[in-house]
């Protein structure tokens, strides 16, 4: 974490501005695409967070493996569970 | 920098010292990862199953309020971020700062999450312990299911926040003027507790979106 403050401050902002955008589309009450919207900007605050303030952007190949890792069994989770309900 | 370093017996370099408490720390969030996607995920299949019911749920949740401690709680990333690179700089006084200010945000954070759960008790909106759920809308069972959900993922959140107040307020302490060999166990300490940090900022961004802001 040894990034200059600028930058610091900038995915700080970036992440507000994020989260206003994720309001005034939950505000907006656009059904579906309100649901995609908010999940899309979710997704794009986790990121943020992750490269950056976990530093995963500069992490060790081995670190970065760890974090994939992790994710591959979140994403088995998101896949199998709809799976299962959907051929009920 | 490395002559300066306390090396453990168990490991080659400094280099991979570093990166083994990274890896100890990644490899903790991951199973605190597959916690939460198993709460996410049965909320998600609830959501799918009644979406209207939970859209209007929502609605009687306080999102401005929640929007404003969501800030809040991106700040105090952005503090423990600071903090860090001061550490890393050597500048121990000002990272404490950068502590205090981060343990004071998280702190705030958590009296307006009480707030909120004070205001939804005395709403009659706490199906928890056998208190009576008192719902105006349309479909009060699948609500209350929403409610059940909403404590559980705010409580088990607002529990991690406690765990990293603790952490901080061990750094804070730690932190202290100290000679140059435990300065660089510092830095790495301070890693870690900020991984963690954001790790329970990340968690909170898809609570707050999967309970605040799918309302319609």
């Amino acid at each position: 974490m040894n990034r200059p403050i600028r930058a610091l401050l900038l995915i700080w902002l970036a992440l507000l501005v994020v989260l206003g955008l994720g309001v005034g589309v939950a505000l907006l009450e656009l059904g579906t695409w309100s649901l995609v919207l908010n999940l899309a900007l979710a997704l794009l605050m986790a990121a943020l967070l992750v490269a950056v303030f976990m530093d995963l952007l500069h992490a060790a190949p081995v670190i970065r493996v760890f974090a994939l890792g992790a994710l591959l069994w979140v994403f088995l989770l998101a896949v199998m569970l709809p799976v299962d309900y959907l051929t009920r | 920098m490395s002559d300066t370093v306390t090396i453990a017996s168990h490991f080659e370099d400094a280099e991979q010292q570093r990166e083994a408490g990274l890896m100890g720390m990644w490899l903790f969030l991951a199973t605190e990862l597959m916690l939460f996607a198993g709460l996410f995920g049965a909320f998600g299949i609830y959501r799918g199953l009644h979406g209207e019911a939970f859209a209007e749920a929502a609605r009687h949740l306080d999102l401005p309020l929640a929007s404003i401690n969501t800030a809040i709680l991106l700040t105090s990333g952005l503090t423990m971020a600071l903090a860090e690179r001061s550490v890393q700089a050597g500048l121990i006084v000002v990272a404490r700062r950068w502590i205090v200010a981060t343990v004071a945000l998280g702190a705030v954070f958590l009296v307006i999450k009480g707030y909120e759960w004070h205001h939804e008790f005395a709403e009659g909106l706490m199906p928890l312990l056998g208190l009576p759920f008192d719902y105006d809308g349309s479909h009060p069972a699948q609500a209350e299911l929403f409610f059940d959900f909403y404590f559980a993922m705010t409580g088990l959140h607002a529990l991690h926040m406690l765990v990293g107040l603790g952490a901080l307020a061990v750094l804070w302490v730690l932190g202290r003027p100290q000679p140059g060999p435990r300065a660089d166990r510092y830095i790495r300490q301070m890693r870690i507790t900020g991984m963690y940090w954001a790790f329970v900022d990340v968690v909170w961004v898809f609570v707050f979106t999967s309970l605040y802001l799918l309302r319609s």
